[in-house]
Formats: structure tokens, C-alpha cells, sequence
């Protein structure tokens, strides 16, 4: 029950657009575009691996580690690339608290700064440079009872949007079938990928 | 100009780029659009995906999505299609809840009835509003030029669509949606007995379709579509969608109304 690609005739098409050396130009870089595309083991990279402390941004949240801790920020640091972040020293220990990108950060309104004192929940860990991490999931500011929401209380990070669904495009008044080809709709469609 | 676009494509470090495969078995009432009853048909495809999705830790990133689809139609053998579709696309987030994405796309689409094979052009804004943790909204506008080998199924459409989506647990959502849109479209308007007898589709650009059997004309339409759909993750990488779309086409020949439904099957890797 194979499709007869004998009959599927896309080079013959008769229009303008079909026929001619603009049409098999670019099918031919269609063909070119979606060979060139990575390798399925390539597609697993999906975090970075911070430098200092080897914790793998944004994924390397940890259900199992989460805790609660107060302290006083200090050093906040806020990258090009990566987590804002800053130093919070409990009295006992000093963790780096990895919280969110610098855009999404300035979103929330982040009314910390040094010297402020905050509860911070998150997945706690130890880096390979010795020094204790703590990826945050909420950050509360003590002073103004401000609170941060950083990832749900799954560890997913809610700067990643939660959208799953195929986001319309439903056909068109054109050819049939409907759609725009694959499961999820519209070509490029934002809001795939969700909670994952 | 230089310095923006390295700003855009430096941000891939954290891309999620991933591939998806997948069938679906769907039902469609109304494949030849007839303005009185119409003929109903089922289908089988299956796809290749691969998408370059907005990492969200930049508010501008590039996206890329490449589609490689064939569906076989079980009594309208000569709707079988295979359908590559790219879109190249641009993610914008003004601001922590809302995100704006513009992709021009190109669709080739060889039809077994060939005179339906098709290169469109296009493009797609759309926005994406997070009202809650777990419901969004979206709105959207596509443009699309589409070329077949005969006139009668070219067509150029602009389509307006929203849709509401709610995540009701980590591993399940549903979401509905409406699209309005305007454009050209093939309708079948009877035998040509019947054609002759009611006049319909006079002045149009009329042709005997082979894969449907009757006359089919071109003309501008109004399309209304209600759609709602239901998916589940059942791991991290196998997930399935259930759709229905309600679809009401009037033009001056008269409405055709179409039922539409899918199940399907989809693997992420």
C-alpha cells in the first residue's frame, strides 16, 4: 500500500512558480536545507554545562535535593549568557543561587540586592569546584514579602512557557487535507515543547 | 544588521532542537467540498519533524521547523500526498508572558492527481499569551500563496485564528480554537447534468475533476472553522493529540460544511 511517487508529480506543475528553474531551484535547496539538519544524537543537547561548577542550566534541577534556606544576598551577577545569580550566606554556609535568564529576571521585578535578607527554595547541590549551589525555584524577599517564582514545583522553568497544544492553523481554503503538515500544526509553531 | 543577526544565531546555545515522528488516522465528511452533501474519506499519514524551538533564556531567538509528510486516503486514492513544509522563524519575548513569532514558510506538496500538486508560499505571526501557570491564549495570521499545476486549485488565502489552551496536569492539555479566512477555494458544485440544470458556478473558472468525479469550480470563499484538541504525554518522548474541526465554506455558489478528525501517535528524539 505504498504511495505512488510515480504519479506525484511536484517538477511538472504547469504554473510559473512549479515549472520552471525557480521551482526545481528550490526544491533542490529544500533537499540541501533538510539533509544539512544535525544528527538526532546532537538533538539531546539541550543544557550547558556552567563552567565553574560543572551543574548542567536549565535542566539540572534535582526534585530529590529540594530545600529551604534563609540568608543574606550579596554579589549579585548577572551574565550575558546564563543564570542571574548571587551569593547568600546563611550564617553556616555559602550558596550560589542560580535563578533565572536576565530578561526574565527584570520581568519579575526582582527587588533584590545586596544586603537583602531572602528565603530561597530550590534543588540543592554540590559543584565540582566545592562551593554549594542552589538552583532556585522560589526566591522570597523577607523585607517586602516579594516573591519570585523561578521554576514550577516540578523544576521546570517557567521562562519556557507552558503552551503544548498545536496553536491553531487548522487548514485552509486551499488544498485539501487541511493543516500544515505533522502533528502539531502551524510551521515554526511557538508554545511546542511546553513542559518537558 | 551584521552585529544583530550574530546576537540572533549566538543565542543557540541553549536551543532545543529535536526531531518528532509520527502517524495519524484521521476522517474528513467532505473531501471534495460539495455544496450538498459531500463525500467523506479517511486517511493514514505519517511524518518527519525537526524543530529548532526558542530556548526561551534570550528574548530573540531563531527557530526552525522542517516537515516531511505522506498521507494515503482509503477511497480518494488520488489525494495521496506527500507535503514538505519549512519554516524558518523568528521568537520574540517582550515580556516574561507573552511571546511573538513571525515564519515565512514554503510547502511543496506532490498530489497523485497531479493537477493538485502544489509550491506554496507564506507566512505566519502569531502571539502566545501565558494568562496562568497553566492556561494560554493565542492569536494568529496567516498568509499563503499557493500554486497547483491547474489554476482551479490555486489559491490565496489570509486567515486570522485564536485559541485557548489549558494545561490541565503536567502530562495532559486540551485547548480550542476558531480560524476565519478568506481566500480562493475549489468547491464541487454537482455532475455537470446538474451543473447545466441549476446554473450554479456560472462565470467561474470550472474544470471535471478526475479524483473527485464531478465539476469543481474556483471561487472566493469565507471559511469558518471551531476546532478543539486533546493531547497526552505518555513519557517524555511518546505523546498522542486527538483534533476535531468544524469547518463552514460559503461562497456564491452556496456553503459546504466539513467534520474533521484525527488521532495520532507522535515520538520525540
Amino acid at each position: 500500500m505504498g504511495l505512488d511517487t510515480e504519479h506525484l508529480q511536484i517538477g511538472k506543475a504547469v504554473s510559473p512558480l512549479c515549472r520552471g528553474a525557480a521551482g526545481r531551484a528550490a526544491l533542490l535547496f529544500l533537499i540541501c536545507f533538510v539533509t544539512s539538519f544535525p544528527s538526532p544524537g546532537r538533538a539531546q543537547e539541550k543544557d550547558v554545562v556552567l563552567p565553574e561548577s560543572g551543574i548542567h542550566y536549565p535542566g539540572g534541577f534535582d526534585p530529590n535535593t529540594v530545600g529551604e534556606v534563609r540568608g543574606t544576598a550579596y554579589e549579585i551577577s548577572r551574565p550575558s549568557s546564563g543564570p542571574v545569580q548571587f551569593r547568600l550566606d546563611t550564617g553556616r554556609e555559602i550558596y550560589t543561587v542560580l535563578t533565572s535568564p536576565g530578561g526574565y529576571w527584570n520581568d519579575l521585578g526582582a527587588s533584590i540586592s545586596d544586603k537583602t535578607e531572602v528565603v530561597v527554595q530550590g534543588s540543592k547541590s554540590m559543584g565540582k569546584d566545592g562551593r554549594l549551589y542552589i538552583v532556585a525555584q522560589e526566591v522570597r524577599n523577607v523585607s517586602n514579602g516579594q516573591s519570585l517564582a523561578f521554576r514550577d514545583e516540578d523544576g521546570f522553568p517557567l521562562w519556557k512557557g507552558g503552551g503544548r497544544g498545536p496553536g491553531g492553523a487548522r487548514g485552509g481554503t486551499g488544498s485539501s487535507p487541511g493543516g500544515m503538515g505533522g502533528m502539531r500544526g502551524g510551521p515554526g509553531g511557538m508554545g511546542r515543547g511546553g513542559r518537558r | 544588521m551584521a552585529l544583530s543577526l550574530m546576537g540572533v544565531l549566538g543565542t543557540c546555545v541553549y536551543a532545543a532542537a529535536e526531531w518528532e515522528t509520527g502517524g495519524k488516522a484521521g476522517f474528513e465528511s467532505n473531501v471534495d467540498r460539495a455544496i450538498e452533501g459531500g463525500s467523506g474519506d479517511s486517511y493514514f499519514s505519517s511524518y518527519l519533524s525537526f524543530f529548532r524551538a526558542p530556548s526561551g533564556e534570550s528574548r530573540t531567538d531563531w527557530t526552525l521547523a522542517a516537515t516531511l509528510e505522506g498521507g494515503l486516503y482509503a477511497r480518494f486514492r488520488d489525494l495521496d500526498y506527500l507535503l514538505l513544509t519549512v519554516a524558518p522563524g523568528i521568537n520574540f519575548i517582550p515580556y516574561r508572558t507573552w511571546t511573538i513569532h513571525v515564519s515565512p514558510f514554503i510547502q511543496l506538496k506532490g498530489v497523485k492527481d497531479s493537477d493538485q500538486s502544489s509550491l506554496a508560499l507564506g507566512g505566519r505571526l502569531s502571539m502566545k499569551e501565558q494568562i496562568t501557570k497553566d492556561l494560554y491564549a493565542g492569536q494568529y495570521y496567516i498568509y499563503r500563496d499557493s500554486e497547483a499545476r491547474e489554476d482551479v486549485y490555486s489559491f490565496t488565502e489570509n486567515a486570522l485564528g485564536a485559541f485557548l489552551g489549558m494545561n490541565w496536569t503536567r502530562t495532559f492539555f486540551t485547548e480550542i480554537g476558531y480560524e476565519y479566512s478568506n481566500g480562493d477555494s475549489f468547491q464541487t458544485i454537482g455532475t455537470p447534468s446538474t451543473v447545466l440544470s441549476t446554473g450554479r458556478g456560472r462565470g467561474k473558472q470550472r474544470r471535471f475533476s478526475t479524483a473527485f468525479e464531478t465539476v469543481i469550480i474556483k471561487e472566493k470563499v469565507d471559511r469558518h472553522s471551531f476546532g478543539v484538541s486533546a493531547g497526552i504525554d505518555w513519557t517524555q518522548s511518546l505523546f498522542s493529540l486527538a483534533s476535531y474541526t468544524y469547518s463552514s465554506m460559503t461562497g456564491d455558489a452556496g456553503t459546504s460544511i466539513s467534520h474533521a478528525g484525527f488521532i495520532g501517535l507522535g515520538y520525540r528524539f
